[in-house]
């Protein structure tokens, strides 16, 4: 569905992207992960042929990036990063300008868009001016604007970003119903639980350059081989003086505070657990459980682009 | 924690219900493709752009402007006119002559002669005697004109005080009585001469004097000489066929155009069968046609002035205020990526962008324009030639169609639309206020005196180059008469050409720019 060869783009001499070689297939949920400025929209922005690269090549639904990028067009649907609209028109009237553009009669046009607004549920919002639109509505119209022509690819950069939990509950149930019609859906993220949950494969860039690609199995393993794992604490009353000394251990690469709890990242040469457990009970901490998982794609992540950005 | 959060997402958005579930495979459809058209993409964005401007609260206000300014222009400037130009055409003179045929001592024996404005007769038109002080109604006598145009009296009764008038009525209508030209002859004689004064050169002064000589039948006699004099004027003129003759561009007496001449007397006679036969006239100066500060010919001239004046003003206006953010806005409310990603080609978006706004000004202008043509020959009562008006129309729409690409380029190149406006208004300035100031400083380099045929010859060269000065150009060559506009050193088929080439290299520059520019 995707394949790149040394793509790359420079702009005014900074490279945002560099030589990438990716591969989607047909049916897969790839999630694109990288820290900010890794250079993944500019990487959608060329898969999208908006942009065209430097250098390099890539074909996307079997069709050539530059040479029939009209074809291209045609069969892919793309949620941009933070999409604007025509503050003045309904979402369906929108919905229906862009449908103008795939020669789709003037009957479905409207049958349709309507139709995708129903499953957005803005049924009721539809004939309603977008400027009246929250933040959550927005990015439903745009979903709803990316499915108009019924894409082979869906590219979505950043789909539930700015979006609270629910809102982003609610896409994520979207995009697995949409990967069960058959769908290819690329998606771009740093929130990573999210593409954990959805994606099968993932590909991850840091400063314009792929580090990785492949099933988050086969990432974490390579991961434990490496001797990380994580120690999942949840509790109350730990304070920073415990975190320091538990930081002091032998062993200990890291530790990450969390709404729900604390992550310590260990080498899993070590037994970390019953010496954290120790320090935060005699610290007076009371301490709820204690999980040891197999490494998350934050390790993977963090691990892959080094720790000095956390998207 | 989740319930919360849902009950937030919905005060927040005011949706009552998720995203649904999209459904299983069961209810997958297949995909339909439709053929795609190169030009429905442009089509669309054009039709989109087109409503949204037309729904517009600027566009609203920029055309209440070109009405205020086009129609208004047009009816004052009209109605102006019509107090200095165009005066009435005389279609019924009455010369008369009063004379003692009967050697009873009494001029009672009248003669009238009917003619049109240019001395030939008119048969079949009334004309009473009637007292004009006493009772209008008491008609002392009542005939029509003969084939001649003639009616003759003998021996009208008079009452025994009382002025007396001639009473013509023309197709119902009495005619004005200072067109009634009177002699009085205590003898009869061979030979009458009368005269009017009339504006024949249609140079809206009645500065014109029309003389007849005819003998007491009313026949016109021919090859009479007639000698016109005044206190510092003489001159001679011999009668036609139809017992006129005519002396154009009397001057008025002593004064000033602001507060009106003196009438000035001048003496008309004539020598015929040895008797000789005399008349008088004067020469008022239409003064109003003089203190007017603008002059205008007629509804072509009209027609140019307000597109030369008010279009060549504001048309570039109405062009940059509806196209300075047609890019910029797209960029900067993020909505350029969704046109970029449709099956379509680059220059597409700025083509349909482009006819998109030039028919939402197109429509309504063209609409106004058409309007105040019609307001124009309505006041004037002349109709304007065809030529100009088609001209007019169409170069309005080429030149607003050339700002409209010019701004276009600045929407694609400015980052914001502050810088778009920004420069779109300089570009006006440029072309319409300071691009005189360079025709002025290449004549004092060249040494022209200015207003000298030299530098309104370089002076043309040089507006030829900006799309007003084109504009203006091309339009002053479909004016019929040369009038007040000197189109010295530009050839005809030159500024139309001129205005093609930079429609064309605009629409060519706006492409080519945007299609570069959407790549970085």
């Amino acid at each position: 569905m995707i394949e790149t060869r040394g793509l790359t783009k420079n702009f005014n001499g900074f490279c945002a992207v560099d030589r990438i070689d990716l591969t989607v297939k047909k049916g897969d949920i790839f999630g694109f992960l990288g820290p900010n400025g890794a250079g993944k929209t500019t990487t959608i922005r060329m898969l999208t042929t908006i942009l065209s690269p430097t250098s390099g090549t890539a074909s996307v639904c079997g069709h050539d990036i530059i040479s029939e990028s009209i074809e291209v067009r045609r069969l892919i649907g793309l949620m941009p990063e933070s999409p604007g609209f025509y503050e003045n028109m309904s979402a369906l009237s929108i919905l229906q300008f862009y449908a103008e553009f795939y020669g789709i009669p003037k009957n479905e046009r409207k049958k349709k868009s309507a139709e995708l607004l129903e499953i957005m549920g803005l049924g009721d919002f539809m004939k309603k001016k977008i400027k009246t639109y929250s933040h959550g509505m927005r990015k439903r119209v745009a979903l709803a604007q990316a499915l108009i022509n019924d894409p082979e690819l869906l590219i979505l950069d950043e789909p539930t970003g700015g979006l609270d939990p629910q809102g982003s509950y609610s896409f994520r149930q979207m995009i697995r119903g949409l990967r069960d019609r058959g769908m290819t859906v690329f998606l771009s993220s740093h929130i990573l639980p999210e593409v954990q949950q959805l994606c099968n494969r993932v590909g991850i860039i840091n400063h314009g350059r792929i580090v990785a690609v492949d099933t988050i199995e086969n990432l974490a393993n390579r991961i434990v081989a490496r001797g990380k794992r994580n120690i999942f604490v949840t509790g109350e009353g730990i304070t920073a003086p415990m975190l320091d000394e538990v930081a002091r251990l032998q062993g200990i690469m890291g530790i990450q505070p969390y709404e729900t709890g604390i992550n310590f990242v260990a080498d899993s040469q070590f037994d970390l657990a019953p010496e954290i457990n120790r320090i935060l009970v005699t610290g007076g901490a009371r301490v709820r459980s204690i999980y040891l998982s197999e490494p998350t794609l934050e390790d993977i992540f963090l691990s892959l682009t080094g720790d000095e950005e956390r998207g | 924690m989740v319930e919360e959060d849902i009950t937030e997402e919905i005060t927040r958005s005011g949706i009552s219900e998720p995203i649904k579930e999209i459904p299983g495979q069961e209810d997958v459809m297949q995909p339909k493709r439709y053929p795609i058209k190169s030009y429905l993409g442009p089509l669309s964005i054009a039709k989109r752009e087109f409503t949204a401007n037309m729904k517009s609260v600027r566009m609203v206000v920029l055309m209440l402007l070109f009405v205020l300014a086009v129609l208004g222009g047009a009816y004052g400037i009209s109605g102006l006119s019509t107090s200095t130009t165009s005066l009435p055409e005389v279609e019924v003179l009455a010369w008369a002559v009063l004379e003692d045929d009967d050697g009873m001592g009494y001029p009672d024996d009248l003669l009238v002669l009917i003619t049109d404005g240019s001395g030939t007769p008119r048969p079949n038109v009334k004309v009473e005697y009637v007292d004009y002080e006493e009772d209008e109604d008491d008609v002392f006598f009542e005939g029509n004109s003969n084939s001649n145009g003639a009616v003759v009296v003998n021996n009208i009764t008079y009452a025994m005080l009382g002025t007396y008038s001639i009473r013509v009525t023309y197709e119902g209508e009495e005619i004005d009585r200072a067109r009634t030209s009177y002699a009085l002859e205590l003898s009869p004689k061979p030979a009458y001469v009368l005269a009017h004064v009339l504006d024949l050169d249609d140079d809206n002064v009645e500065d014109d004097v029309l003389v007849m000589v005819t003998d007491g039948d009313g026949i016109p006699i021919a090859d009479v000489e007639v000698s016109l004099s005044a206190s510092n004027y003489h001159n001679n003129g011999t009668t036609d066929a139809k017992g006129t003759v005519t002396f154009r561009n009397l001057m008025a007496g002593e004064g000033d155009p602001f507060m009106g001449f003196s009438p000035k007397k001048y003496d008309v006679e004539i020598t015929h069968s040895g008797s000789i036969s005399t008349n008088t006239l004067y020469i008022y100066q239409d003064d109003e046609s003089m203190t007017s500060l603008f002059e205008f010919e007629g509804p072509d001239e009209i027609i140019y002035f307000v597109a030369s004046v008010f279009i060549m003003m504001l048309g570039p206006i109405i062009a940059i205020s509806l196209s300075f953010d047609s890019i910029t806005k797209e960029k900067l409310q993020r909505s350029m990526d969704f046109l970029l990603s449709r099956p379509m080609g680059r220059r597409g978006i700025i083509v349909g962008k482009f006819l998109g706004i030039l028919s939402a000004i197109a429509l309504p202008v063209t609409a106004i324009n058409l309007l105040a043509v019609v307001v124009i020959s309505s006041v004037t009562n002349k109709s304007p030639t065809g030529s100009l008006v088609a001209g007019f129309l169409v170069y309005t729409v080429v030149f607003i169609a050339i700002y409209i690409l010019l701004q276009q380029i600045f929407s694609t190149l400015a980052k914001t639309t502050g810088t778009a406006i920004l420069s779109g208004i300089a570009i006006w300035l440029i072309f319409n206020m300071f691009w005189s100031l360079i025709s002025i400083a290449a004549g004092a380099a060249m040494g022209y005196q200015l207003g000298s045929d030299a530098w309104i010859k370089m002076n043309n060269q040089i507006g030829l180059m900006n799309p007003s000065g084109s504009y203006q150009l091309a339009l002053a060559y479909l004016l019929p008469v040369e009038g007040e506009v000197s189109i010295l050193g530009v050839p005809g088929w030159l500024p139309p050409v001129v205005m093609a080439v930079w429609l064309v290299v605009m629409f060519l520059l706006a492409t080519e720019i945007f299609v570069r520019k959407a790549d970085s």
